[in-house]
């Protein structure tokens, strides 16, 4: 069976909700390819959500879905995941449902290590609340509660997917289309949790609010600080701030829960017979 | 014939029992006293039957993993105590709201808060009812012995897949870790049910299209019928419509799905009752010491009976008013300031209620439901 | 002491398997074709902390798992001793170890050598748990359960013959400990 892109669409549901300049579709379209060009069945993949602007990704894919609440979706992907080893699992947030609310979820997603694929569209702020700063705000910055400067860290949300175990992590742009693709396909194929951050920008809120000039001069701003890992580990220190390092980020054989799992239950299985 | 097995178990091992008997095969759950036995229990037996326990970094991810498992069409559960069940609330909102079943068992601690985390109490009757937000309804049994912990999990199971339903079991601390005979059934002794399964084609399929019963068939992920579950209010396919018709025609049914049938979801178990001219209205660890006044009561002759609630959501309101229709008064012990007893006030107004409540982290004796029942006199 | 119905607090501090022996007992009155309940409270504290469990056995259904009137009681700790040396009736018997301070022995207030017991054995190279020792006393006092129900369980509980016959021979010397005892009705 020939697949297309348009099978994981839901076409009747588009256009998208999200505003004009917003990167969620650029996302959501890269995924849809990916799906296609891997040709896991519709009915074999399994897209969970939380709340925000992102959240409402679920609602273009012609695929399974749980859309659930606030900060969750890894939690409600990791049973999943746990029962269905046949099915490809995607959790697709934003910066407020991964890293903020749903942070503890992200890093035990990243240590437990099931065979699930977690992508997070971070814009900096909450879009669909009205613009509040998150855990991805960076220090200074203005938001609708921050309005004198967000007196609070951003999370660097590779490195601490990085430091919670995670085995595949990478890190994409909109402007890099094509390279997106490639890492969410990669992502999705390897065994174990995979975390894709796409540096994404929300013109109507953080945009406005740290006059950066609407879409299109954000996402030149996000393609000029981009730049290879290799590239980014050259810089002088004190030339670090205001670039970031894209592409894959960090790749590393790991034993996923699953499959860990199996020999819990051959062990278990083992010693009941026995007794 | 494979014989019942006979064993001297908690009230905690009997609800994993129950659990396993049901056809449960995977466990998400947080580490809380007193309800820890029924992990370590599911963490040992499920491997052995093909099944999975994973242990979650809180009770929010708990229940939101049993909720993705059970959509894969895997009868899950979890257990928990009061502060590991306020956490639940939230999440329970959503397998509500996106009608899917699970077991979720809270063994009732002394609170609020954080409170006395070894001492029994049944003061989580209204954060059952109530707990998550919005109007909904719930189904929540109450076992009061070793046995009815097996048997109630059972239950509990087959009306969360009949009705698409999460079922909350209020246990508590003094019935989850006490020991009794409990005699395990044997394979195919008690019916087990199943979810009703969409039977016409994948395109066809609406994941919240109700049949006349108000329940919709619910699709697995992973089958060609494509399963769109969401927490949101939405339409029959699961898409957010806030057309206010819809949302009213979306709650009502929520609720009337469960509350309609309150007759075939509610049990109560009556002691006595013939000829009772005060009845003893309860549940739970004090349904024993209930029964064990009425036993010394009726010995000196005193016409006392019970009723012993196994049912707490929905509320068994005409159970309970057909059993005391002639009844003089009604005493409600419980281990709370009195939650139950404006629930019975409600049921039976033209009765003489009186109350009794004890909130200190211990349980309530015999003694005790005689003295105030001689008070109330 | 013989009777139909039995209630028996096993009280001490956590991490002592009072709990554990509790179990036992119920256990082995449900294969002496009993009915039976063990119910238990205890602290937040593994090792320490008020800790008992309550067995009640009857030939008829048991209403009420916790017990209210005390035949026997069993107590292992200074703080279960103290709870309990004023407020038995005389009806019930309290055996309690006799290292104890605080203790004031009578007709049905009776210390043993518990711990001295574990200690000697302990001094030959046997390791005798002190639960099992208060348990056998309970036992050699009071006809609550038939020995070879005991046993029975035991077997049940444990797959190896050693690890039964330990536990057995910790419960004999407890009992050994109360032979030459004799309590009037």
């Amino acid at each position: 069976m020939i697949v297309a892109v348009t099978d994981y669409l839901r076409q009747d549901k588009l256009p998208h909700l999200w505003c004009g300049g917003c990167s969620h579709g650029v996302v959501v379209g890269a995924v849809a390819r990916v799906l296609a060009g891997l040709g896991i069945p519709v009915d074999k993949t399994v897209i969970t959500t939380g709340i925000g602007c992102f959240g409402k990704a679920d609602d273009y894919f012609a695929t399974h879905a749980l859309h659930g609440t606030h900060g969750r979706a890894l939690a409600f992907a990791s049973g999943v995941k746990a029962v269905s080893d046949d099915l490809t699992v995607l959790a697709l947030m934003g910066d407020g449902d991964a890293a903020t609310i749903g942070g503890n979820h992200l890093i035990h997603a990243a240590r437990r290590n099931m065979d699930i694929t977690a992508i997070v569209s971070n814009n900096n702020n909450y879009g669909m609340t009205g613009g509040q700063y998150s855990a991805t705000t960076p220090s200074g910055k203005k938001t609708s509660t921050s309005r004198y400067g967000n007196p609070e860290t951003d999370f660097d949300l590779c490195s601490l997917v990085v430091g919670a175990g995670g085995g595949f992590v990478a890190r994409t742009t909109p402007f890099h289309v094509r390279a997106m693709e490639k890492l969410i396909a990669e992502a999705i194929s390897y065994r174990g949790f995979s975390f894709v951050e796409v540096v994404s920008c929300c013109p109507t809120y953080y945009g406005r609010y740290n006059r950066e000039g609407g879409a299109v001069a954000m996402v030149a701003s996000i393609k000029e600080r981009a730049m290879s890992k290799e590239k980014f580990n050259l810089l002088p220190l004190e030339a670090k701030p205001g670039y970031f390092p894209m592409g894959k980020l960090h790749l590393e054989e790991k034993i996923d829960f699953n499959t860990r799992y199996r020999e819990v239950q051959q062990k278990a299985q083992d010693s009941h017979r026995e007794s | 014939m494979v014989q019942s097995e006979v064993k001297f178990i908690s009230g905690n091992e009997a609800c994993a029992e129950g659990a396993f008997y049901a056809q449960a095969r995977f466990y998400a759950g947080y580490p809380i006293t007193p309800s820890s036995e029924i992990a370590q229990i599911a963490s040992e037996r499920l491997p052995t039957l093909g099944g999975c326990y994973v242990q979650m970094e809180d009770e929010i991810a708990s229940i939101a993993a049993i909720i993705g498992a059970s959509c894969c069409g895997v009868k899950s559960f979890t257990a928990t105590s009061g502060p590991g069940f306020s956490l639940m609330q939230e999440n329970l909102g959503v397998a509500i709201m996106g009608e899917v079943p699970c077991v979720i068992i809270n063994v009732q601690r002394s609170g609020p808060s954080t409170g006395l985390a070894t001492s029994p109490a049944q003061a989580d009757i209204m954060q059952c009812r109530w707990g998550t937000h919005g109007d909904h309804a719930i189904i929540a049994l109450t076992p009061s012995s070793v046995q009815e912990c097996y048997e109630l999990t059972i239950r509990a199971f087959n009306l969360s897949e009949k009705y698409r339903s999460p079922v909350v079991i209020l246990s508590d601390k003094t019935v989850a870790q006490m020991r009794e005979k409990v005699i395990l059934f044997t394979p195919g002794e008690v019916e087990l049910l199943e979810r009703k399964k969409p039977t016409g084609s994948p395109g066809e399929y609406l994941s919240f299209r109700p049949d006349d019963d108000g329940i919709p068939p619910m699709a697995s992920f992973g089958d060609p019928h494509l399963l769109r579950i969401t927490s949101s209010t939405h339409n029959e396919q699961g898409f957010t419509d806030d057309d206010p018709s819809n949302a009213f025609t979306l709650i009502r049914r929520l609720y009337d799905k469960i509350e309609d049938n309150a007759d075939d979801i509610t049990q109560i178990k009556t002691y006595f009752m013939e000829d009772a001219e005060t009845t003893f209205i309860t549940f739970g660890i004090t349904a024993r010491a209930a029964l064990n006044a009425v036993h010394k009561l009726r010995e000196e002759g005193n016409k006392v009976g019970l009723i012993n609630l196994l049912t707490m959501w929905p509320f068994p309101a005409c159970k309970i008013k057909e059993a005391v229709a002639n009844c003089r008064s009604l005493l409600v012990p419980e281990m709370n300031l009195g939650q139950l007893v404006r629930e019975v006030e409600r049921a039976c107004c033209a009765k003489e209620v009186h109350s009794y409540t004890k909130s200190n982290g211990k349980n309530i004796f015999p003694g005790e439901i005689i003295q105030a029942w001689r008070d109330s006199l | 002491m013989c009777k139909k119905d039995w209630q028996v607090i096993l009280a001490g501090e956590g991490g002592q398997g009072l709990v554990f022996i509790g179990a036992l007992l119920g256990e082995a009155a449900i294969v002496d074709g009993k009915n039976a309940s063990q119910s238990a409270s205890y602290t937040i504290a593994s090792r320490g902390g008020f800790t008992k469990a309550d067995v009640v056995i009857s030939d008829e259904e048991i209403s009420f798992p916790e017990v209210t009137e005390p035949d026997v009681v069993l107590a292992l700790s200074a703080g279960s001793l103290e709870r309990y040396c004023d407020t038995l009736t005389p009806k019930s018997l309290l055996l309690y170890d006799s290292t104890l301070e605080g203790g004031t022995a009578g007709k049905n207030r009776i210390p043993l050598p518990f711990n001295e017991t574990v200690r000697n054995a302990a001094a030959e190279g046997r390791k005798v748990p002190l639960n099992l020792v208060g348990l056998g006393a309970v036992l050699g006092m009071a006809k609550i359960v038939a020995w070879d129900a005991v046993r029975k369980v035991l077997e049940n509980r444990f797959s190896s013959l050693e690890v039964v016959q330990a536990n057995w021979d910790a419960l004999q010397s407890g009992a050994a400990l109360v032979k030459d005892i004799k309590i009037e009705d």
